[in-house]
Order: C-alpha cells, then sequence, then structure tokens
C-alpha cells in the first residue's frame, strides 16, 4: 500500500523524540561512573524501575508483531502473548532476587560470583552479545516499517533513523537515560493501547457494505489482489504500475466482517466478554497468500479473500508458525512445544532484563519492581487481543504488512491517535533498543575486559569503551535492520529467546539449585547451548524459507524451534561437565 | 538527578530470604502446572480448547486469559507474602547477632 505522508504524524514523532532526547541529555549530568553508566547506580525507584520493565520488554514484537500476527491469522498472534508473559513467572519466582544478590552490573556477575573464571565471563558476555544482536533485528524492523506510513520514506530510513537515536541515547547518559525512557514509553504504551481498546468496544463490530449486498452463492469472494516483482525490479500491483495515477494501481485496505450473529449489520458498543463473544459467532474475511514464480525472474504473490467463522479464528492453528497443531504430526506438535518452552524459560534468561536488576538497592525492589513489571506487561498483552482483533475487523490494513497492523488501526480511528500511535511505537522500539545496547555495552567493557585484559580497566576507560560497543552494535543492528526488512517481528523474537534460554538458563538455575555445579560445567552450558540453538536455526525449515530462500522440506532439522532440545541440552552437559570437573570448588550451602 | 553516581555496593552483601524463596518454588510449580495443561491441551487436545464452557466463550480464549490474569494475581501473593517473612527472617537473624 502507498501511504501519504501525514504532518500530523511527523509533528507528534518530532515532540516525542525531542522529548526522548532531551531526557537522555539532562540525565547525562548524573552518569559518570561506570556503575551509573551500566546500572544506574542502583538508584532507580521500583515502581519506576518495575514500568522500565514493561518499556524494556514490551517491544516491536509485542506491539507491531503481535498485533499483526492477530490481525492476520486470529488466535495464534495471542499464543506469544500468553507465552511471553508467562516467562516473567520464572524471572519472579526463580531468577529475580538471586540475580540482584549475586551479582552487580551483568548477569555473568551472578553467574560468576563464586568461581572468578575467566571462561564464564568470557562465555557470558559472547551470549549477551549474541542474543542481543539477534533480539535487535526484529526491533530494527519495526523501526523501518513505523516510518513508511509516517513520513513515506523507504523501510532502510526508519533503521538508520532509530539507530542514530538510540545511539544518542545510549552514548549520553546510559543506564539512566535508557530507564527514563522506558519508563516513560512503558507507561503511554499501555495507556494508549487501553485507549485503543475502549475506542475498539465502543465502536463495536460491523458488517462491511459490500458483503450486505453481496450474494456468496454467484460469486462467494471478493476479488483476489496481486503483486508482481518482475525480474527487472518492477513492481506492478493488481497488473498495473503500483501507484495512485491513471492507468496505476494500488493495494486497497483489508479486513471485515462478513456476517453477524442474528442477522445483524452492526452491534453498537459491546463489553469487553461480549465483543469476545460476537466475535466468535460472526464471520471475518482473512486473506490468503499464494507465492507464484515464473521461469523469467518474476514473482507474483496472490492475495485472496476468504471467510472463515469467528470460532475458528479464536482457535489456534491459522497462522503459517502454528499451522502444524492442526495436522497429525509429532513434529509439528514438538515445534509447537518448543516454542512455548523457549518462551516460558527466555524471558529470565534475557541480558537486557537481566541487567535491570542491578539498577534498584536490594532484592525487595528486585522483587517489587518484577511484581510491578508483570502487571503492566500483564495488563498490555490482555489488550493485544482486542487489539489484534480490532485491527482484523478495521477495514483499514495493509495486506502486505502484517507489522502496520497496530498502526493502521489507530489510524481508522483519526490522524491524530494515529500520529500519537506511531510515535509511542516507534518510541517502544528506541526504549528496548536502548536497553539491548547498554547490556551489550556492559559485556564488553566490564565482563570482556576483565577476561581478555591483564590490567583493569579504569571507571572512566569502562564507561568510554561501553560508548564505543554501544556505536559498534548500533551500526551493526541497523544492517541486519536493513538486510531482515520483510520478516515477522515476533517470529524473529521467538528465535532470541530459544538461544537465550538455551544459552544462559541452565547455567543460572543450576547456579542456584545444584550444588555440585562447577566453573568449566557453566562455561560449557553456555557455548553448548547457544552454538547448539544457532545451528539449529540455521539448518531449520523456517531459515530455509525465509533467509536462503530454498526448499523448506530438505532442511537438515525436523522442526524449526530448537528449544525442546537445545535447553535439555544445556543442563545435561552442565550435569555432565560439573561431575567431570569435580575437584572445583562446589558451592557451600552458605552461598546458594 | 542525585542518587545515580552512588558508590558501588559489593555483592552477595544481603542474606538470602528462605521462606520467600520456599513460598516462590511453590507458586512456580503451580504456575507451571496451569501453562504445561494449556500447551499440552493445545498441541495434542485441540478439540477440547473448541469447546465453550463460559459465557459462550472458548476455552482457548478463556484459558489464555485465564493464565495471564492468574500470573498477575500470584505474583502480587508472593509479594504480600514476601513481606512478613522478609520481616521475620531479618528479626531472627539481629536476634541471632550476639
Amino acid at each position: 500500500m502507498i501511504y501519504e505522508p501525514s504532518l500530523t504524524a511527523i509533528f507528534v514523532f518530532g515532540f516525542f523524540v525531542a522529548i526522548t532526547l532531551g531526557l537522555s541529555f539532562y540525565l547525562a549530568k548524573a552518569s559518570r561512573s561506570s556503575h551509573s553508566y551500566f546500572a544506574a547506580g542502583g538508584g532507580i525507584p521500583w515502581f519506576v524501575n518495575g514500568v522500565a520493565f514493561a518499556g524494556d520488554y514490551l517491544s516491536a514484537a509485542s506491539f507491531l508483531g503481535i498485533c499483526g500476527m492477530i490481525a492476520f491469522y486470529g488466535y495464534d498472534g495471542f499464543l506469544y502473548s500468553i507465552g511471553y508473559l508467562a516467562g516473567w513467572i520464572v524471572a519472579l519466582f526463580v531468577i529475580a532476587e538471586p540475580v540482584k544478590r549475586l551479582g552487580r552490573y551483568t548477569f555473568a556477575d551472578a553467574l560468576d560470583s563464586r568461581f572468578n573464571s575467566r571462561g564464564i565471563k568470557l562465555s557470558a558476555a559472547i551470549s549477551t552479545l549474541v542474543v542481543s544482536v539477534f533480539y535487535l533485528i526484529p526491533q530494527m524492523v519495526g523501526a523501518g516499517v513505523l516510518i513508511q506510513p509516517l513520513f513515506g520514506l523507504p523501510h532502510w530510513v526508519g533503521v538508520l533513523l532509530v539507530g542514530a537515536v538510540v545511539m544518542l541515547i545510549v552514548v549520553t547518559a546510559g543506564m539512566v537515560s535508557t530507564t527514563y525512557v522506558q519508563f516513560l514509553k512503558g507507561s503511554l504504551l499501555v495507556l494508549f493501547s487501553f485507549i485503543l481498546t475502549i475506542l475498539i468496544l465502543n465502536r463495536g463490530l460491523s458488517v462491511d457494505e459490500r458483503y450486505q449486498e453481496h450474494d456468496p452463492s454467484v460469486d462467494p469472494f471478493l476479488e483476489t489482489q496481486t503483486v508482481t516483482t518482475t525480474a527487472d525490479g518492477k513492481r506492478l500491483v493488481n497488473g498495473k504500475p503500483q501507484g495512485r495515477g491513471p492507468g496505476e494501481s494500488d493495494l486497497w485496505p483489508v479486513g471485515h466482517v462478513s456476517r453477524l450473529p442474528d442477522g445483524k449489520t452492526t452491534t453498537g458498543p459491546l463489553g469487553p466478554l461480549e465483543y469476545l463473544r460476537v466475535f466468535q459467532n460472526s464471520e471475518i474475511v482473512l486473506w490468503n497468500r499464494a507465492i507464484s514464480r515464473d521461469d523469467d525472474g518474476t514473482t507474483t504473490t496472490t492475495f485472496s479473500p476468504k471467510a472463515m467463522p469467528g470460532s475458528e479464528i479464536l482457535q489456534p492453528g491459522n497462522s503459517p508458525t502454528f499451522r502444524g497443531l492442526r495436522s497429525g504430526k509429532i513434529s509439528d506438535k514438538l515445534n509447537f512445544l518448543s516454542l512455548m518452552l523457549a518462551l516460558f524459560c527466555g524471558t529470565a534468561s534475557l541480558p537486557h532484563i537481566l541487567i535491570r536488576y542491578y539498577t534498584v538497592k536490594d532484592q525487595s525492589a528486585a522483587r517489587k519492581s518484577t511484581v510491578v513489571g508483570i502487571t503492566t506487561i500483564g495488563f498490555f498483552y490482555v489488550l493485544t487481543l482486542y487489539l489484534g482483533l480490532g485491527a482484523m475487523t478495521s477495514g483499514a490494513i495493509d495486506v502486505t504488512n502484517s507489522n502496520m497492523a497496530a498502526p493502521l488501526l489507530a489510524r481508522s480511528f483519526g490522524e491524530l491517535l494515529f500520529a500519537v500511535v506511531s510515535a509511542i511505537a516507534f518510541t517502544t522500539v528506541l526504549g528496548t533498543v536502548s536497553g539491548l545496547i547498554v547490556a551489550a555495552s556492559g559485556a564488553v567493557a566490564h565482563d570482556l575486559t576483565s577476561c581478555l585484559l591483564s590490567t583493569p580497566l579504569t571507571d572512566h576507560e569502562k564507561v568510554r569503551l561501553g560508548k564505543i560497543t554501544a556505536v559498534v552494535v548500533g551500526c551493526v543492528s541497523i544492517v541486519l535492520g536493513i538486510l531482515f526488512e520483510k520478516m515477522n517481528v515476533s517470529f524473529l523474537v521467538g528465535w532470541a529467546f530459544s538461544v537465550a534460554a538455551s544459552a544462559n538458563l541452565p547455567a543460572l538455575v543450576m547456579l542456584l539449585f545444584w550444588r555440585g555445579t562447577t566453573s568449566w560445567g557453566i562455561t560449557a552450558s553456555i557455548l553448548v547451548g547457544m552454538f547448539a540453538s544457532l545451528g539449529w536455526i540455521m539448518l531449520s525449515g523456517d531459515t530455509y524459507r525465509d533467509v536462503y530462500g530454498w526448499n523448506p522440506s530438505t532442511a537438515i532439522v525436523p522442526f524449526s524451534q530448537p528449544g525442546i532440545v537445545t535447553i535439555p541440552l544445556g543442563f545435561a552437559v552442565l550435569v555432565a561437565v560439573s561431575l567431570a570437573t569435580r575437584s572445583s570448588a562446589p558451592i557451600s550451602a552458605s552461598q546458594r | 538527578m542525585p542518587g545515580f553516581d552512588a558508590p558501588l555496593p559489593p555483592s552477595s552483601q544481603e542474606p538470602e530470604d528462605g521462606r520467600g524463596t520456599s513460598y516462590g518454588r511453590i507458586l512456580f510449580i503451580v504456575y507451571l502446572f496451569f501453562y504445561g495443561g494449556y500447551v499440552f491441551l493445545t498441541a495434542f487436545a485441540p478439540d477440547q480448547m473448541n469447546r465453550t464452557p463460559l459465557g459462550g466463550i472458548n476455552l482457548s480464549v478463556l484459558y489464555g486469559l485465564g493464565l495471564i490474569f492468574l500470573a498477575i494475581l500470584m505474583a502480587i501473593v508472593y509479594d504480600l507474602l514476601c513481606h512478613p517473612a522478609a520481616a521475620q527472617e531479618h528479626s531472627s537473624r539481629q536476634e541471632d547477632t550476639p
């Protein structure tokens, strides 16, 4: 779809970016030592930290990816909401307080608290960098997606812009500015998602006018849409050059109700449960996508409408990711179990989440901030169901781009709301990317240098190295964000969770709960978990299809999500190596 | 903006809250049971998730929303349980100190 640039959106967007940068420059004065730069000096109030958790965690994947997936496929996107939130249970009940008690800057501190091992620091630093970069890709993709309708600029400009702003935020004031940007973003995201949900419920559901007059026995579906990319790169929409002028054609917005219960044409305002009940008994038009490639290199994507019962849409298994749930194949079931396991175990293993425990003063504050985080994040995830279903029936969706569903839903309520929601979504990306870059900076300046350099860095040198790392990681993420433009951001984040859970969780859990854990065991489990999950992903059918452009049925591994194999593998390696290296000092009961 | 340049505190300074940890493990197992049930039903008994046991809304939606609200509820309960546990732990440590 061609998006008209919106002056209101540009103004609101500029205002948000100015506030964010102004806050960072103001806070720069309060962040001179390495402790304040990497951990905000442990001086963040627990409530602020809790909302900042939400700001950190509710990334482009949560807002753009989940809403888009629900809008395109129904319930499947909500599976991510459930899994992402469940992961916080592991964080609260298992990880939060011990990680705070045992560490100071990074989670490598906690892992290494009893050993003083270079191997642990090195492996944890590498794992932090890998997970952070993996997680950064979907955030940058999301940034590019947002810039298109705001400014009418290409995707890569958005990626470049968010990269530049984030580097400024992190370089000026590190974790202090990052925390307050995340607090601001978390608050605004939840508030405006709530406002959007109220508007969706108030609007209710209505049958599209075209379907009111439509006789399905004559023509079961309304028209299909096609996008053709020729070998020389020309883009045709419905057989004509894309545009709005004479002789040109553009995709039209989609997302309609074709039938409501009891023959109604509109419902009027609905309550939250009533909305779901009416939706379940309605019929909605979703769009199938089929891709064909000709010998001359022309690729045609055909989007065809398909009316589906709401009851089926509110069941898992409609999206390509979860279609296997409706098959009898055991590999498809394992793929699903694997993803849900990775989401459950991944949250408490994400470096940018773990470092937030060092920004508060004690274990009690760590626990309280996690409770605030869970409440805020949980509330938001309930809203995602309404945002996604609201987008699905808004008549405003771009059939080629699931990531734009939430902002386009906002546009269906008016230009100002679109501008504000798009700006918040952009700030969402800023907040998460800032946290990831701070985590990567800490891993390099604190963990890597302590095991690679014989002379420890001074406080000032650590901060300077952290800032240089922020710029380097920012540049890498810009390049990757441009390369991965077409992938659904929620899907990419699922991979990041798998790598984090496989590499980090076995080490964290066993350190806390098994006395026989040794430094060699921790090091081996991190490296094996990380490389095994990365290797699995690279050899999976999804990567074959979406990254290499190969036939997914020729993939080496039987299913795409690695967690169900590589998380237990991490535990097994840790136990085996620890037993084999028992001469290393075990952890005493009092130290656990 | 004072407070962020405070001296770096040493790690391992705080004691472990033993009773809070026990509550945490119990609550974790309870949640794991419900989450595991949801995942296994979705994977292996999707027909059960089609049922509409309450308010005309199917089990997939009810169970999913229920898991989110359960997580919020358990987090709040855990924090409430930890308050007296932490206070008691703190006072008993003070009594043990000669």
